[in-house]
């Protein structure tokens, strides 16, 4: 029981160590004060005063704990990137969602901006695999970061230069009969996404993907 | 738990009406092999169970509509069972909700 009880203690942050710690010889102080036989309005008021002094620490220590591990998620949320590089080819999208999920587990995206994403990146990945390279072989780079504005990924190829944000938007209104099959991945993409853009750079198609994010606890 | 990737296809027919359940997800690699994996001869309604259907891509969505076109040709019809409120939520993007009519 003491050994569990002194487990947990060690586990607890700095600022809260001192609240319990500042607790307990309050405690303690108010005791050895009503135990003296003279107490008037005068010492009562010192021994609040006291109270209010700890109190004040604690909430002083516990702000500047929290204000440091934000800046520390920050910071470490802006530069924590990763990457991972596949054959444009369809056989790999079970990869790319594997890669994705589990960077997003480890970002604390929420399950329904995962979905969003994981829709997404299948529609660019296989517009890539299917009509950016002429010879089979060719690759996509897929790159993320989490900033402090949302979770970002980047879709490279050095396929031929090609604007898939440009395609025609189909007629979701149209009969199914009339209705156009093509056009629907990039819709669809340009719907679940924040933001999407398209850069060619270096002799690279660069798609880059903005999601906002709930994060989860 | 890892979760199983490829399409999983299980179809049983009961007089004219085939009941298909998928598990897995439609992309363009799996969504070809559903719609050549119908015998439409017969079969006057097909009656999909989505509820272990993770995603549906845009290949799923173009694969939902050729089958609904093949059973319009038929005067047929085509159903679709237990579809989670994130692929109905596609459906509805794409202008597909009123076609196909993706039921909770």
């Amino acid at each position: 029981m003491m050994n569990a009880l002194r487990l947990w203690f060690n586990r607890q942050s700095l600022s809260f160590k001192f609240s319990i710690l500042s607790c307990v010889f309050f405690v303690l102080f108010c005791v050895i004060f009503f135990m003296c036989k003279n107490v008037n309005f005068f010492n009562s008021l010192a021994l609040f005063g006291v109270f209010v002094l700890f109190i004040l620490i604690c909430i002083y220590l516990i702000c500047k704990e929290k204000k440091q591990t934000t800046a520390d998620s920050k910071s470490l949320s802006s530069t924590s990137f990763s990457n991972l590089t596949l054959e444009a080819d369809n056989k790999n999208l079970p990869q790319l969602f594997d890669f994705l999920t589990h960077d997003m587990n480890q970002k604390l995206v929420d399950k329904e901006t995962q979905f969003k994403l994981i829709m997404v990146a299948e529609e660019i990945f296989s517009n890539i695999a299917q009509y950016a390279y002429a010879q089979p072989g060719g690759t996509v780079d897929i790159t993320t970061r989490l900033l402090a504005e949302g979770y970002v990924v980047c879709f490279a190829d050095k396929g031929k230069k090609f604007n898939p944000l440009k395609n025609k938007t189909p007629n979701i209104k149209a009969d199914i009969k009339d209705r156009n099959i093509g056009g629907l991945g990039v819709f669809l993409s340009k719907k679940l996404s924040d933001k999407i853009e398209y850069t060619h750079q270096n002799g690279q198609n660069i798609l880059t993907v903005h999601m906002h994010i709930k994060k989860t606890n | 738990m890892e979760e199983d990737k490829s399409l999983t296809i299980a179809q049983k027919k009961e007089n004219d009406t085939l009941y298909i359940t998928l598990k897995g997800w439609l992309d363009p690699n799996t969504s070809p092999m559903l719609v050549n994996s119908i015998d439409f001869s017969d079969v006057s309604h097909v009656v999909f169970d989505l509820s272990a259907v993770e995603y549906v891509f845009s290949a799923g969505l173009r694969a939902f509509i050729q089958i609904k076109r093949t059973m319009d040709e038929k005067n047929g019809s085509i159903t679709l069972k237990n579809v989670s409120p994130s692929i109905r939520s596609i459906f509805e993007y794409t202008g597909l909700e009123s076609m196909l009519e993706p039921q909770p």
